[in-house]
């Protein structure tokens, strides 16, 4: 499961978050298009108005579109080609003020500059969660850079 | 860190200070952080000069830079305006993992600052705090005095009567993104640190 959801972020947000990290990660590549809204609130447990209200949130960052008939079609070849900022987080005991402040405008200035942003958490310093992260980081999506955010040690 | 970078090869910079109570010099990759030594600094300086005398703060925990910093400025201040610092009046936040656990070390550290025979008369306290305070002192049978002045030292400029201390988590990204710009254009040999500034709203 996704760090993202021990946030204090809305559910819609969080799943929202989920399912672009997964689009731009290639977890929906063969069938280009996601999966029903009963099924996606089932999987996350929740209602399918907070799965819509995710769906919207995923179109207003052109990384989906809906086609009557088709359903929520992913814009694959963009979200593949196009650069994709990072936000590494690492050791944040709890989601302050600070963390929550600083996802929201960086996601949004990423947007004004034409990133997605994929969000990851490394979860502690050892070898295999950060093979993890270095796997996910070479996974064929194209990364402009990462943005580091927390308690790193040196 | 230092793993991570030598097995991600694309361009990464770090947003704050590392968990640390030094910072390297130079550092081992890019890092945009806050003045946190100017965000005590400024609004105690002010308060001083405005002939303030007992001027409170709690800063975060001595254990990493930012709180040694909070510290430093604070002290500075004093020193500067040729006042006396009252040791009793300044606070460190304990390094807790539990955010229960952290409003109630913030809690007890108000307590005895308020309920010092010799109260305040300005408070410093980062924004964090500042939301819980009134519940806090509810909680624990002490009441915030109406005449005390109270700082918060935030990320964000909030509109409002309440003096601020503000490191513009804006301001922190632009620089952010700024530099991973200059990274990315000098294939990550940049390694540069860049300081946003704290701005004090009286």
């Amino acid at each position: 499961m996704n760090e993202i959801f021990k946030s204090n972020l809305p559910a819609y947000e969080k799943i929202a978050f989920d399912l672009k990290e997964k689009i731009i990660g290639g977890s929906y590549s063969s069938a280009r298009v996601l999966p029903e809204e009963r099924n996606l609130a089932e999987q996350y447990n929740v209602s399918r108005n907070t799965i819509r209200n995710a769906l919207d949130k995923l179109v207003q960052d052109n990384l989906i579109k809906k086609i009557r008939g088709r359903g929520n079609v992913i814009k694959q070849e963009k979200a593949v080609t196009a650069d994709n900022i990072v936000i590494l987080t690492y050791d944040i005991p709890y989601q302050t003020d600070f963390t929550i402040n600083t996802l929201h405008m960086m996601e949004e200035t990423a947007a004004g500059m034409s990133f997605y942003t994929l969000y990851m958490h490394l979860k502690d310093n050892s070898s295999s969660s950060i093979e993890n992260i270095v796997e996910r980081l070479n996974n064929g999506a194209k990364i402009y850079g990462v943005i580091l955010i927390g308690g790193y040690t040196s | 860190m230092k793993v991570l970078g030598k097995k991600v090869y694309v361009p990464m910079i770090m947003m704050g200070d590392a968990r640390s109570s030094e910072r390297n010099d130079p550092p081992s990759i890019s890092e945009v952080v806050g003045d946190d030594y100017h965000s005590y600094y400024n609004p105690v300086k002010y308060y001083l000069e405005k002939g303030f005398k007992r001027i409170a703060a709690i800063s975060s925990t001595q254990n990493y830079i930012w709180g040694l910093a909070q510290y430093r400025g604070y002290s500075a201040a004093y020193k500067e305006c040729g006042i006396e610092l009252i040791p009793e009046l300044h606070h460190f936040l304990p390094d807790l993992r539990d955010q229960k656990d952290w409003l109630e070390a913030a809690g007890e550290s108000l307590r005895k600052i308020i309920t010092r025979k010799m109260a305040p008369q300005v408070l410093v306290i980062p924004g964090s705090c500042f939301s819980t305070a009134v519940e806090i002192a509810e909680t624990n049978n002490f009441k915030i005095p109406d005449d005390l002045l109270i700082v918060t030292v935030s990320g964000k400029k909030q509109s409002g009567a309440i003096p601020q201390s503000v490191t513009r988590f804006s301001d922190m990204i632009a620089e952010a993104f700024e530099l991973l710009k200059y990274e990315s254009q000098s294939n990550g040999k940049v390694k540069q640190r860049r300081t946003v500034s704290s701005h004090f709203y009286p």
